[in-house]
């Protein structure tokens, strides 16, 4: 007994409880700071995960391709079965190869027949998934992407296919890419033959569903989902995925993008929809002398006329 | 004596910090990103707790703090919020240490699953009352659960792995037999 009370003692003790009161103090303050000031801190957090990423790329490549083993060793089970699900898709990819050649032609002949201006082609830089967010309540990876490779907080990420997340924190060798899926993330879409806007909410689920969307009736679920552009932050016409309708009769958007198995990713380069803030000028020939200079002439005939 | 009891504290101090360090690693590796999955136990809540229960002594509330705010950091949650509470967590189980030391496991583990609760729902409260954006409270309720079923076989992984148990009544104050 007398050493229990001696713990108790000794954990009461006042500098000791001050101390603890402080250190919970400092840290309830950083969140403070955070949810004040965040750029501030997320700017400190991306320069740690700057600092621990090499360690952590070369630490764990081992451990991620056993694991990728093991994925490819389950897949050999159920060989026979992909073999026959792929010819039978397959099959259909020719047929839709086909049209698309043909629309393809069609298209070009369209284009060149209207003389059309297409936007320049977006360049990329790739980049290598190296960790994921960790929490079952983020959903973020990580790229081996940073400053030194000229990324900016914005830029759209895409796997090979569709669009995947945005460019949210950059370090100077690493950046986050926040998933669509992330609860945070709010893209601005259309919807393809309507043209409806929306805005694609994540909620954590693997399907994204659409928020402030007008005519939810022209809307139906098979319907094509590409990014609007919006708001001049992101790049237009990137393909997100389609429209389900989910049990709850919300619509949601099944993503074309492989969300659950990311190795590489492109970063697009994108620099801004370049925005038009003149008013426009009135357009007059360079030979026009007319009555332009009208005003000084009149105000110098009334001071004349004044003096006089 | 005095210097075996030191050096007995680095070693556990050590001894948590890489075990920390490790789960970190474990949670970042980019294996299982399929968004919509259950959330899964927070290993290094009920690892923290469990050896609060056993060795107060090699855990300070520096080193508490530090760690889960890194963790904080590196797992994209707000920063220091998670680490505040778990610091005041691991200090009400420190107070109550004399208590804890001769109840049987099941209570031992009943306590710690509400306390594990306690710092799951305050955090929820906090990301509510300063408008973030808060996880359900299905998944945060479900990811506690799990915790604190995962907690017994964490008890049983820290005592056979690496010997952490309660220090005996015979062996004296603060350190303990190390195995």
């Amino acid at each position: 007994m007398a050493r229990n009370a001696g713990q108790d003692d000794f954990s009461l003790r006042p500098l000791r409880r001050l101390l603890v009161v402080c250190l919970v103090s400092v840290l309830f303050l950083t969140f403070l700071v955070w949810r004040i000031d965040s750029p501030r801190v997320e700017r400190f957090r991306a320069a740690v995960v700057d600092a621990v990423m090499p360690a952590f790329a070369t630490l764990g490549r081992p451990i991620t391709s056993l694991a990728g083993m093991a994925d490819d060793f389950q897949s050999y089970r159920r060989i026979y079965e992909q073999n026959q699900e792929l010819r039978r898709e397959l099959q259909q990819m020719k047929a839709w190869r086909e049209a698309a050649l043909q629309l393809e032609q069609e298209n070009a002949k369209l284009l060149d027949l209207n003389n059309v201006r297409l936007d320049p082609k977006l360049t990329f830089v790739t980049g290598v998934v190296q960790a994921d967010s960790g929490s079952p309540f983020r959903r973020s990876v990580i790229l081996n992407l940073g400053h030194r490779d000229g990324i900016q907080d914005g830029w759209a990420a895409m796997d090979g296919i569709g669009l995947v997340g945005r460019i949210s924190g950059v370090g100077a060798q690493t950046s986050r890419v926040i998933l669509l899926t992330d609860s945070n993330s709010r893209i601005p879409v259309t919807i393809q033959p309507s043209g409806l806007r929306a805005m694609m909410t994540g909620d954590n689920s693997p399907a994204p569903y659409l928020d402030f969307l007008e005519e939810s009736d022209n809307v139906r679920p098979g319907d094509r989902v590409v990014s609007s552009g919006d708001g001049g932050v992101f790049p237009a016409d990137l393909l997100i995925g389609q429209v389900t309708q989910s049990r709850d009769g919300r619509l949601r958007i099944r993503l074309a993008a492989d969300v659950g198995h990311l190795d590489f990713l492109r970063v697009l380069r994108s620099r801004g929809n370049e925005s038009i803030d003149d008013p426009g000028a009135l357009v007059v020939p360079d030979s026009f002398i007319g009555p332009m200079p009208p005003p000084p002439l009149v105000q110098a005939q009334t001071q004349e006329a004044e003096d006089g | 004596m005095a210097d075996r009891r030191v050096a007995e504290r680095f070693t556990g101090a050590f001894l948590f910090g890489a075990l920390c360090a490790v789960l970190i690693f474990g949670r970042l590796l980019p294996l299982a990103q399929d968004p919509g999955r259950l959330p899964g136990p927070d290993l290094m809540l009920a690892m923290v707790f469990c050896w609060m229960v056993r060795r107060p002594d090699q855990l300070s509330p520096l080193l508490i703090g530090v760690v889960f705010f890194i963790a904080d950091l590196l797992l994209m949650r707000p920063p220091g919020l998670m680490a505040g509470f778990v610091v005041l967590a691991t200090e009400f189980l420190r107070s109550r240490r004399a208590a804890l030391a001769d109840i049987p496991f099941v209570a031992e583990w009943g306590i710690v699953s509400l306390t594990i609760f306690v710092v799951l729902l305050a955090q929820q409260t906090a990301t509510v009352i300063f408008a973030l954006t808060p996880p359900s409270l299905g998944s945060v309720l479900f990811s506690g659960l799990m915790t604190s079923l995962t907690y017994p076989l964490i008890t049983g992984v820290l005592r056979i792995g690496f010997g952490l148990r309660r220090a005996g009544p015979a062996e004296g104050p603060d350190y303990g037999g190390w195995g």
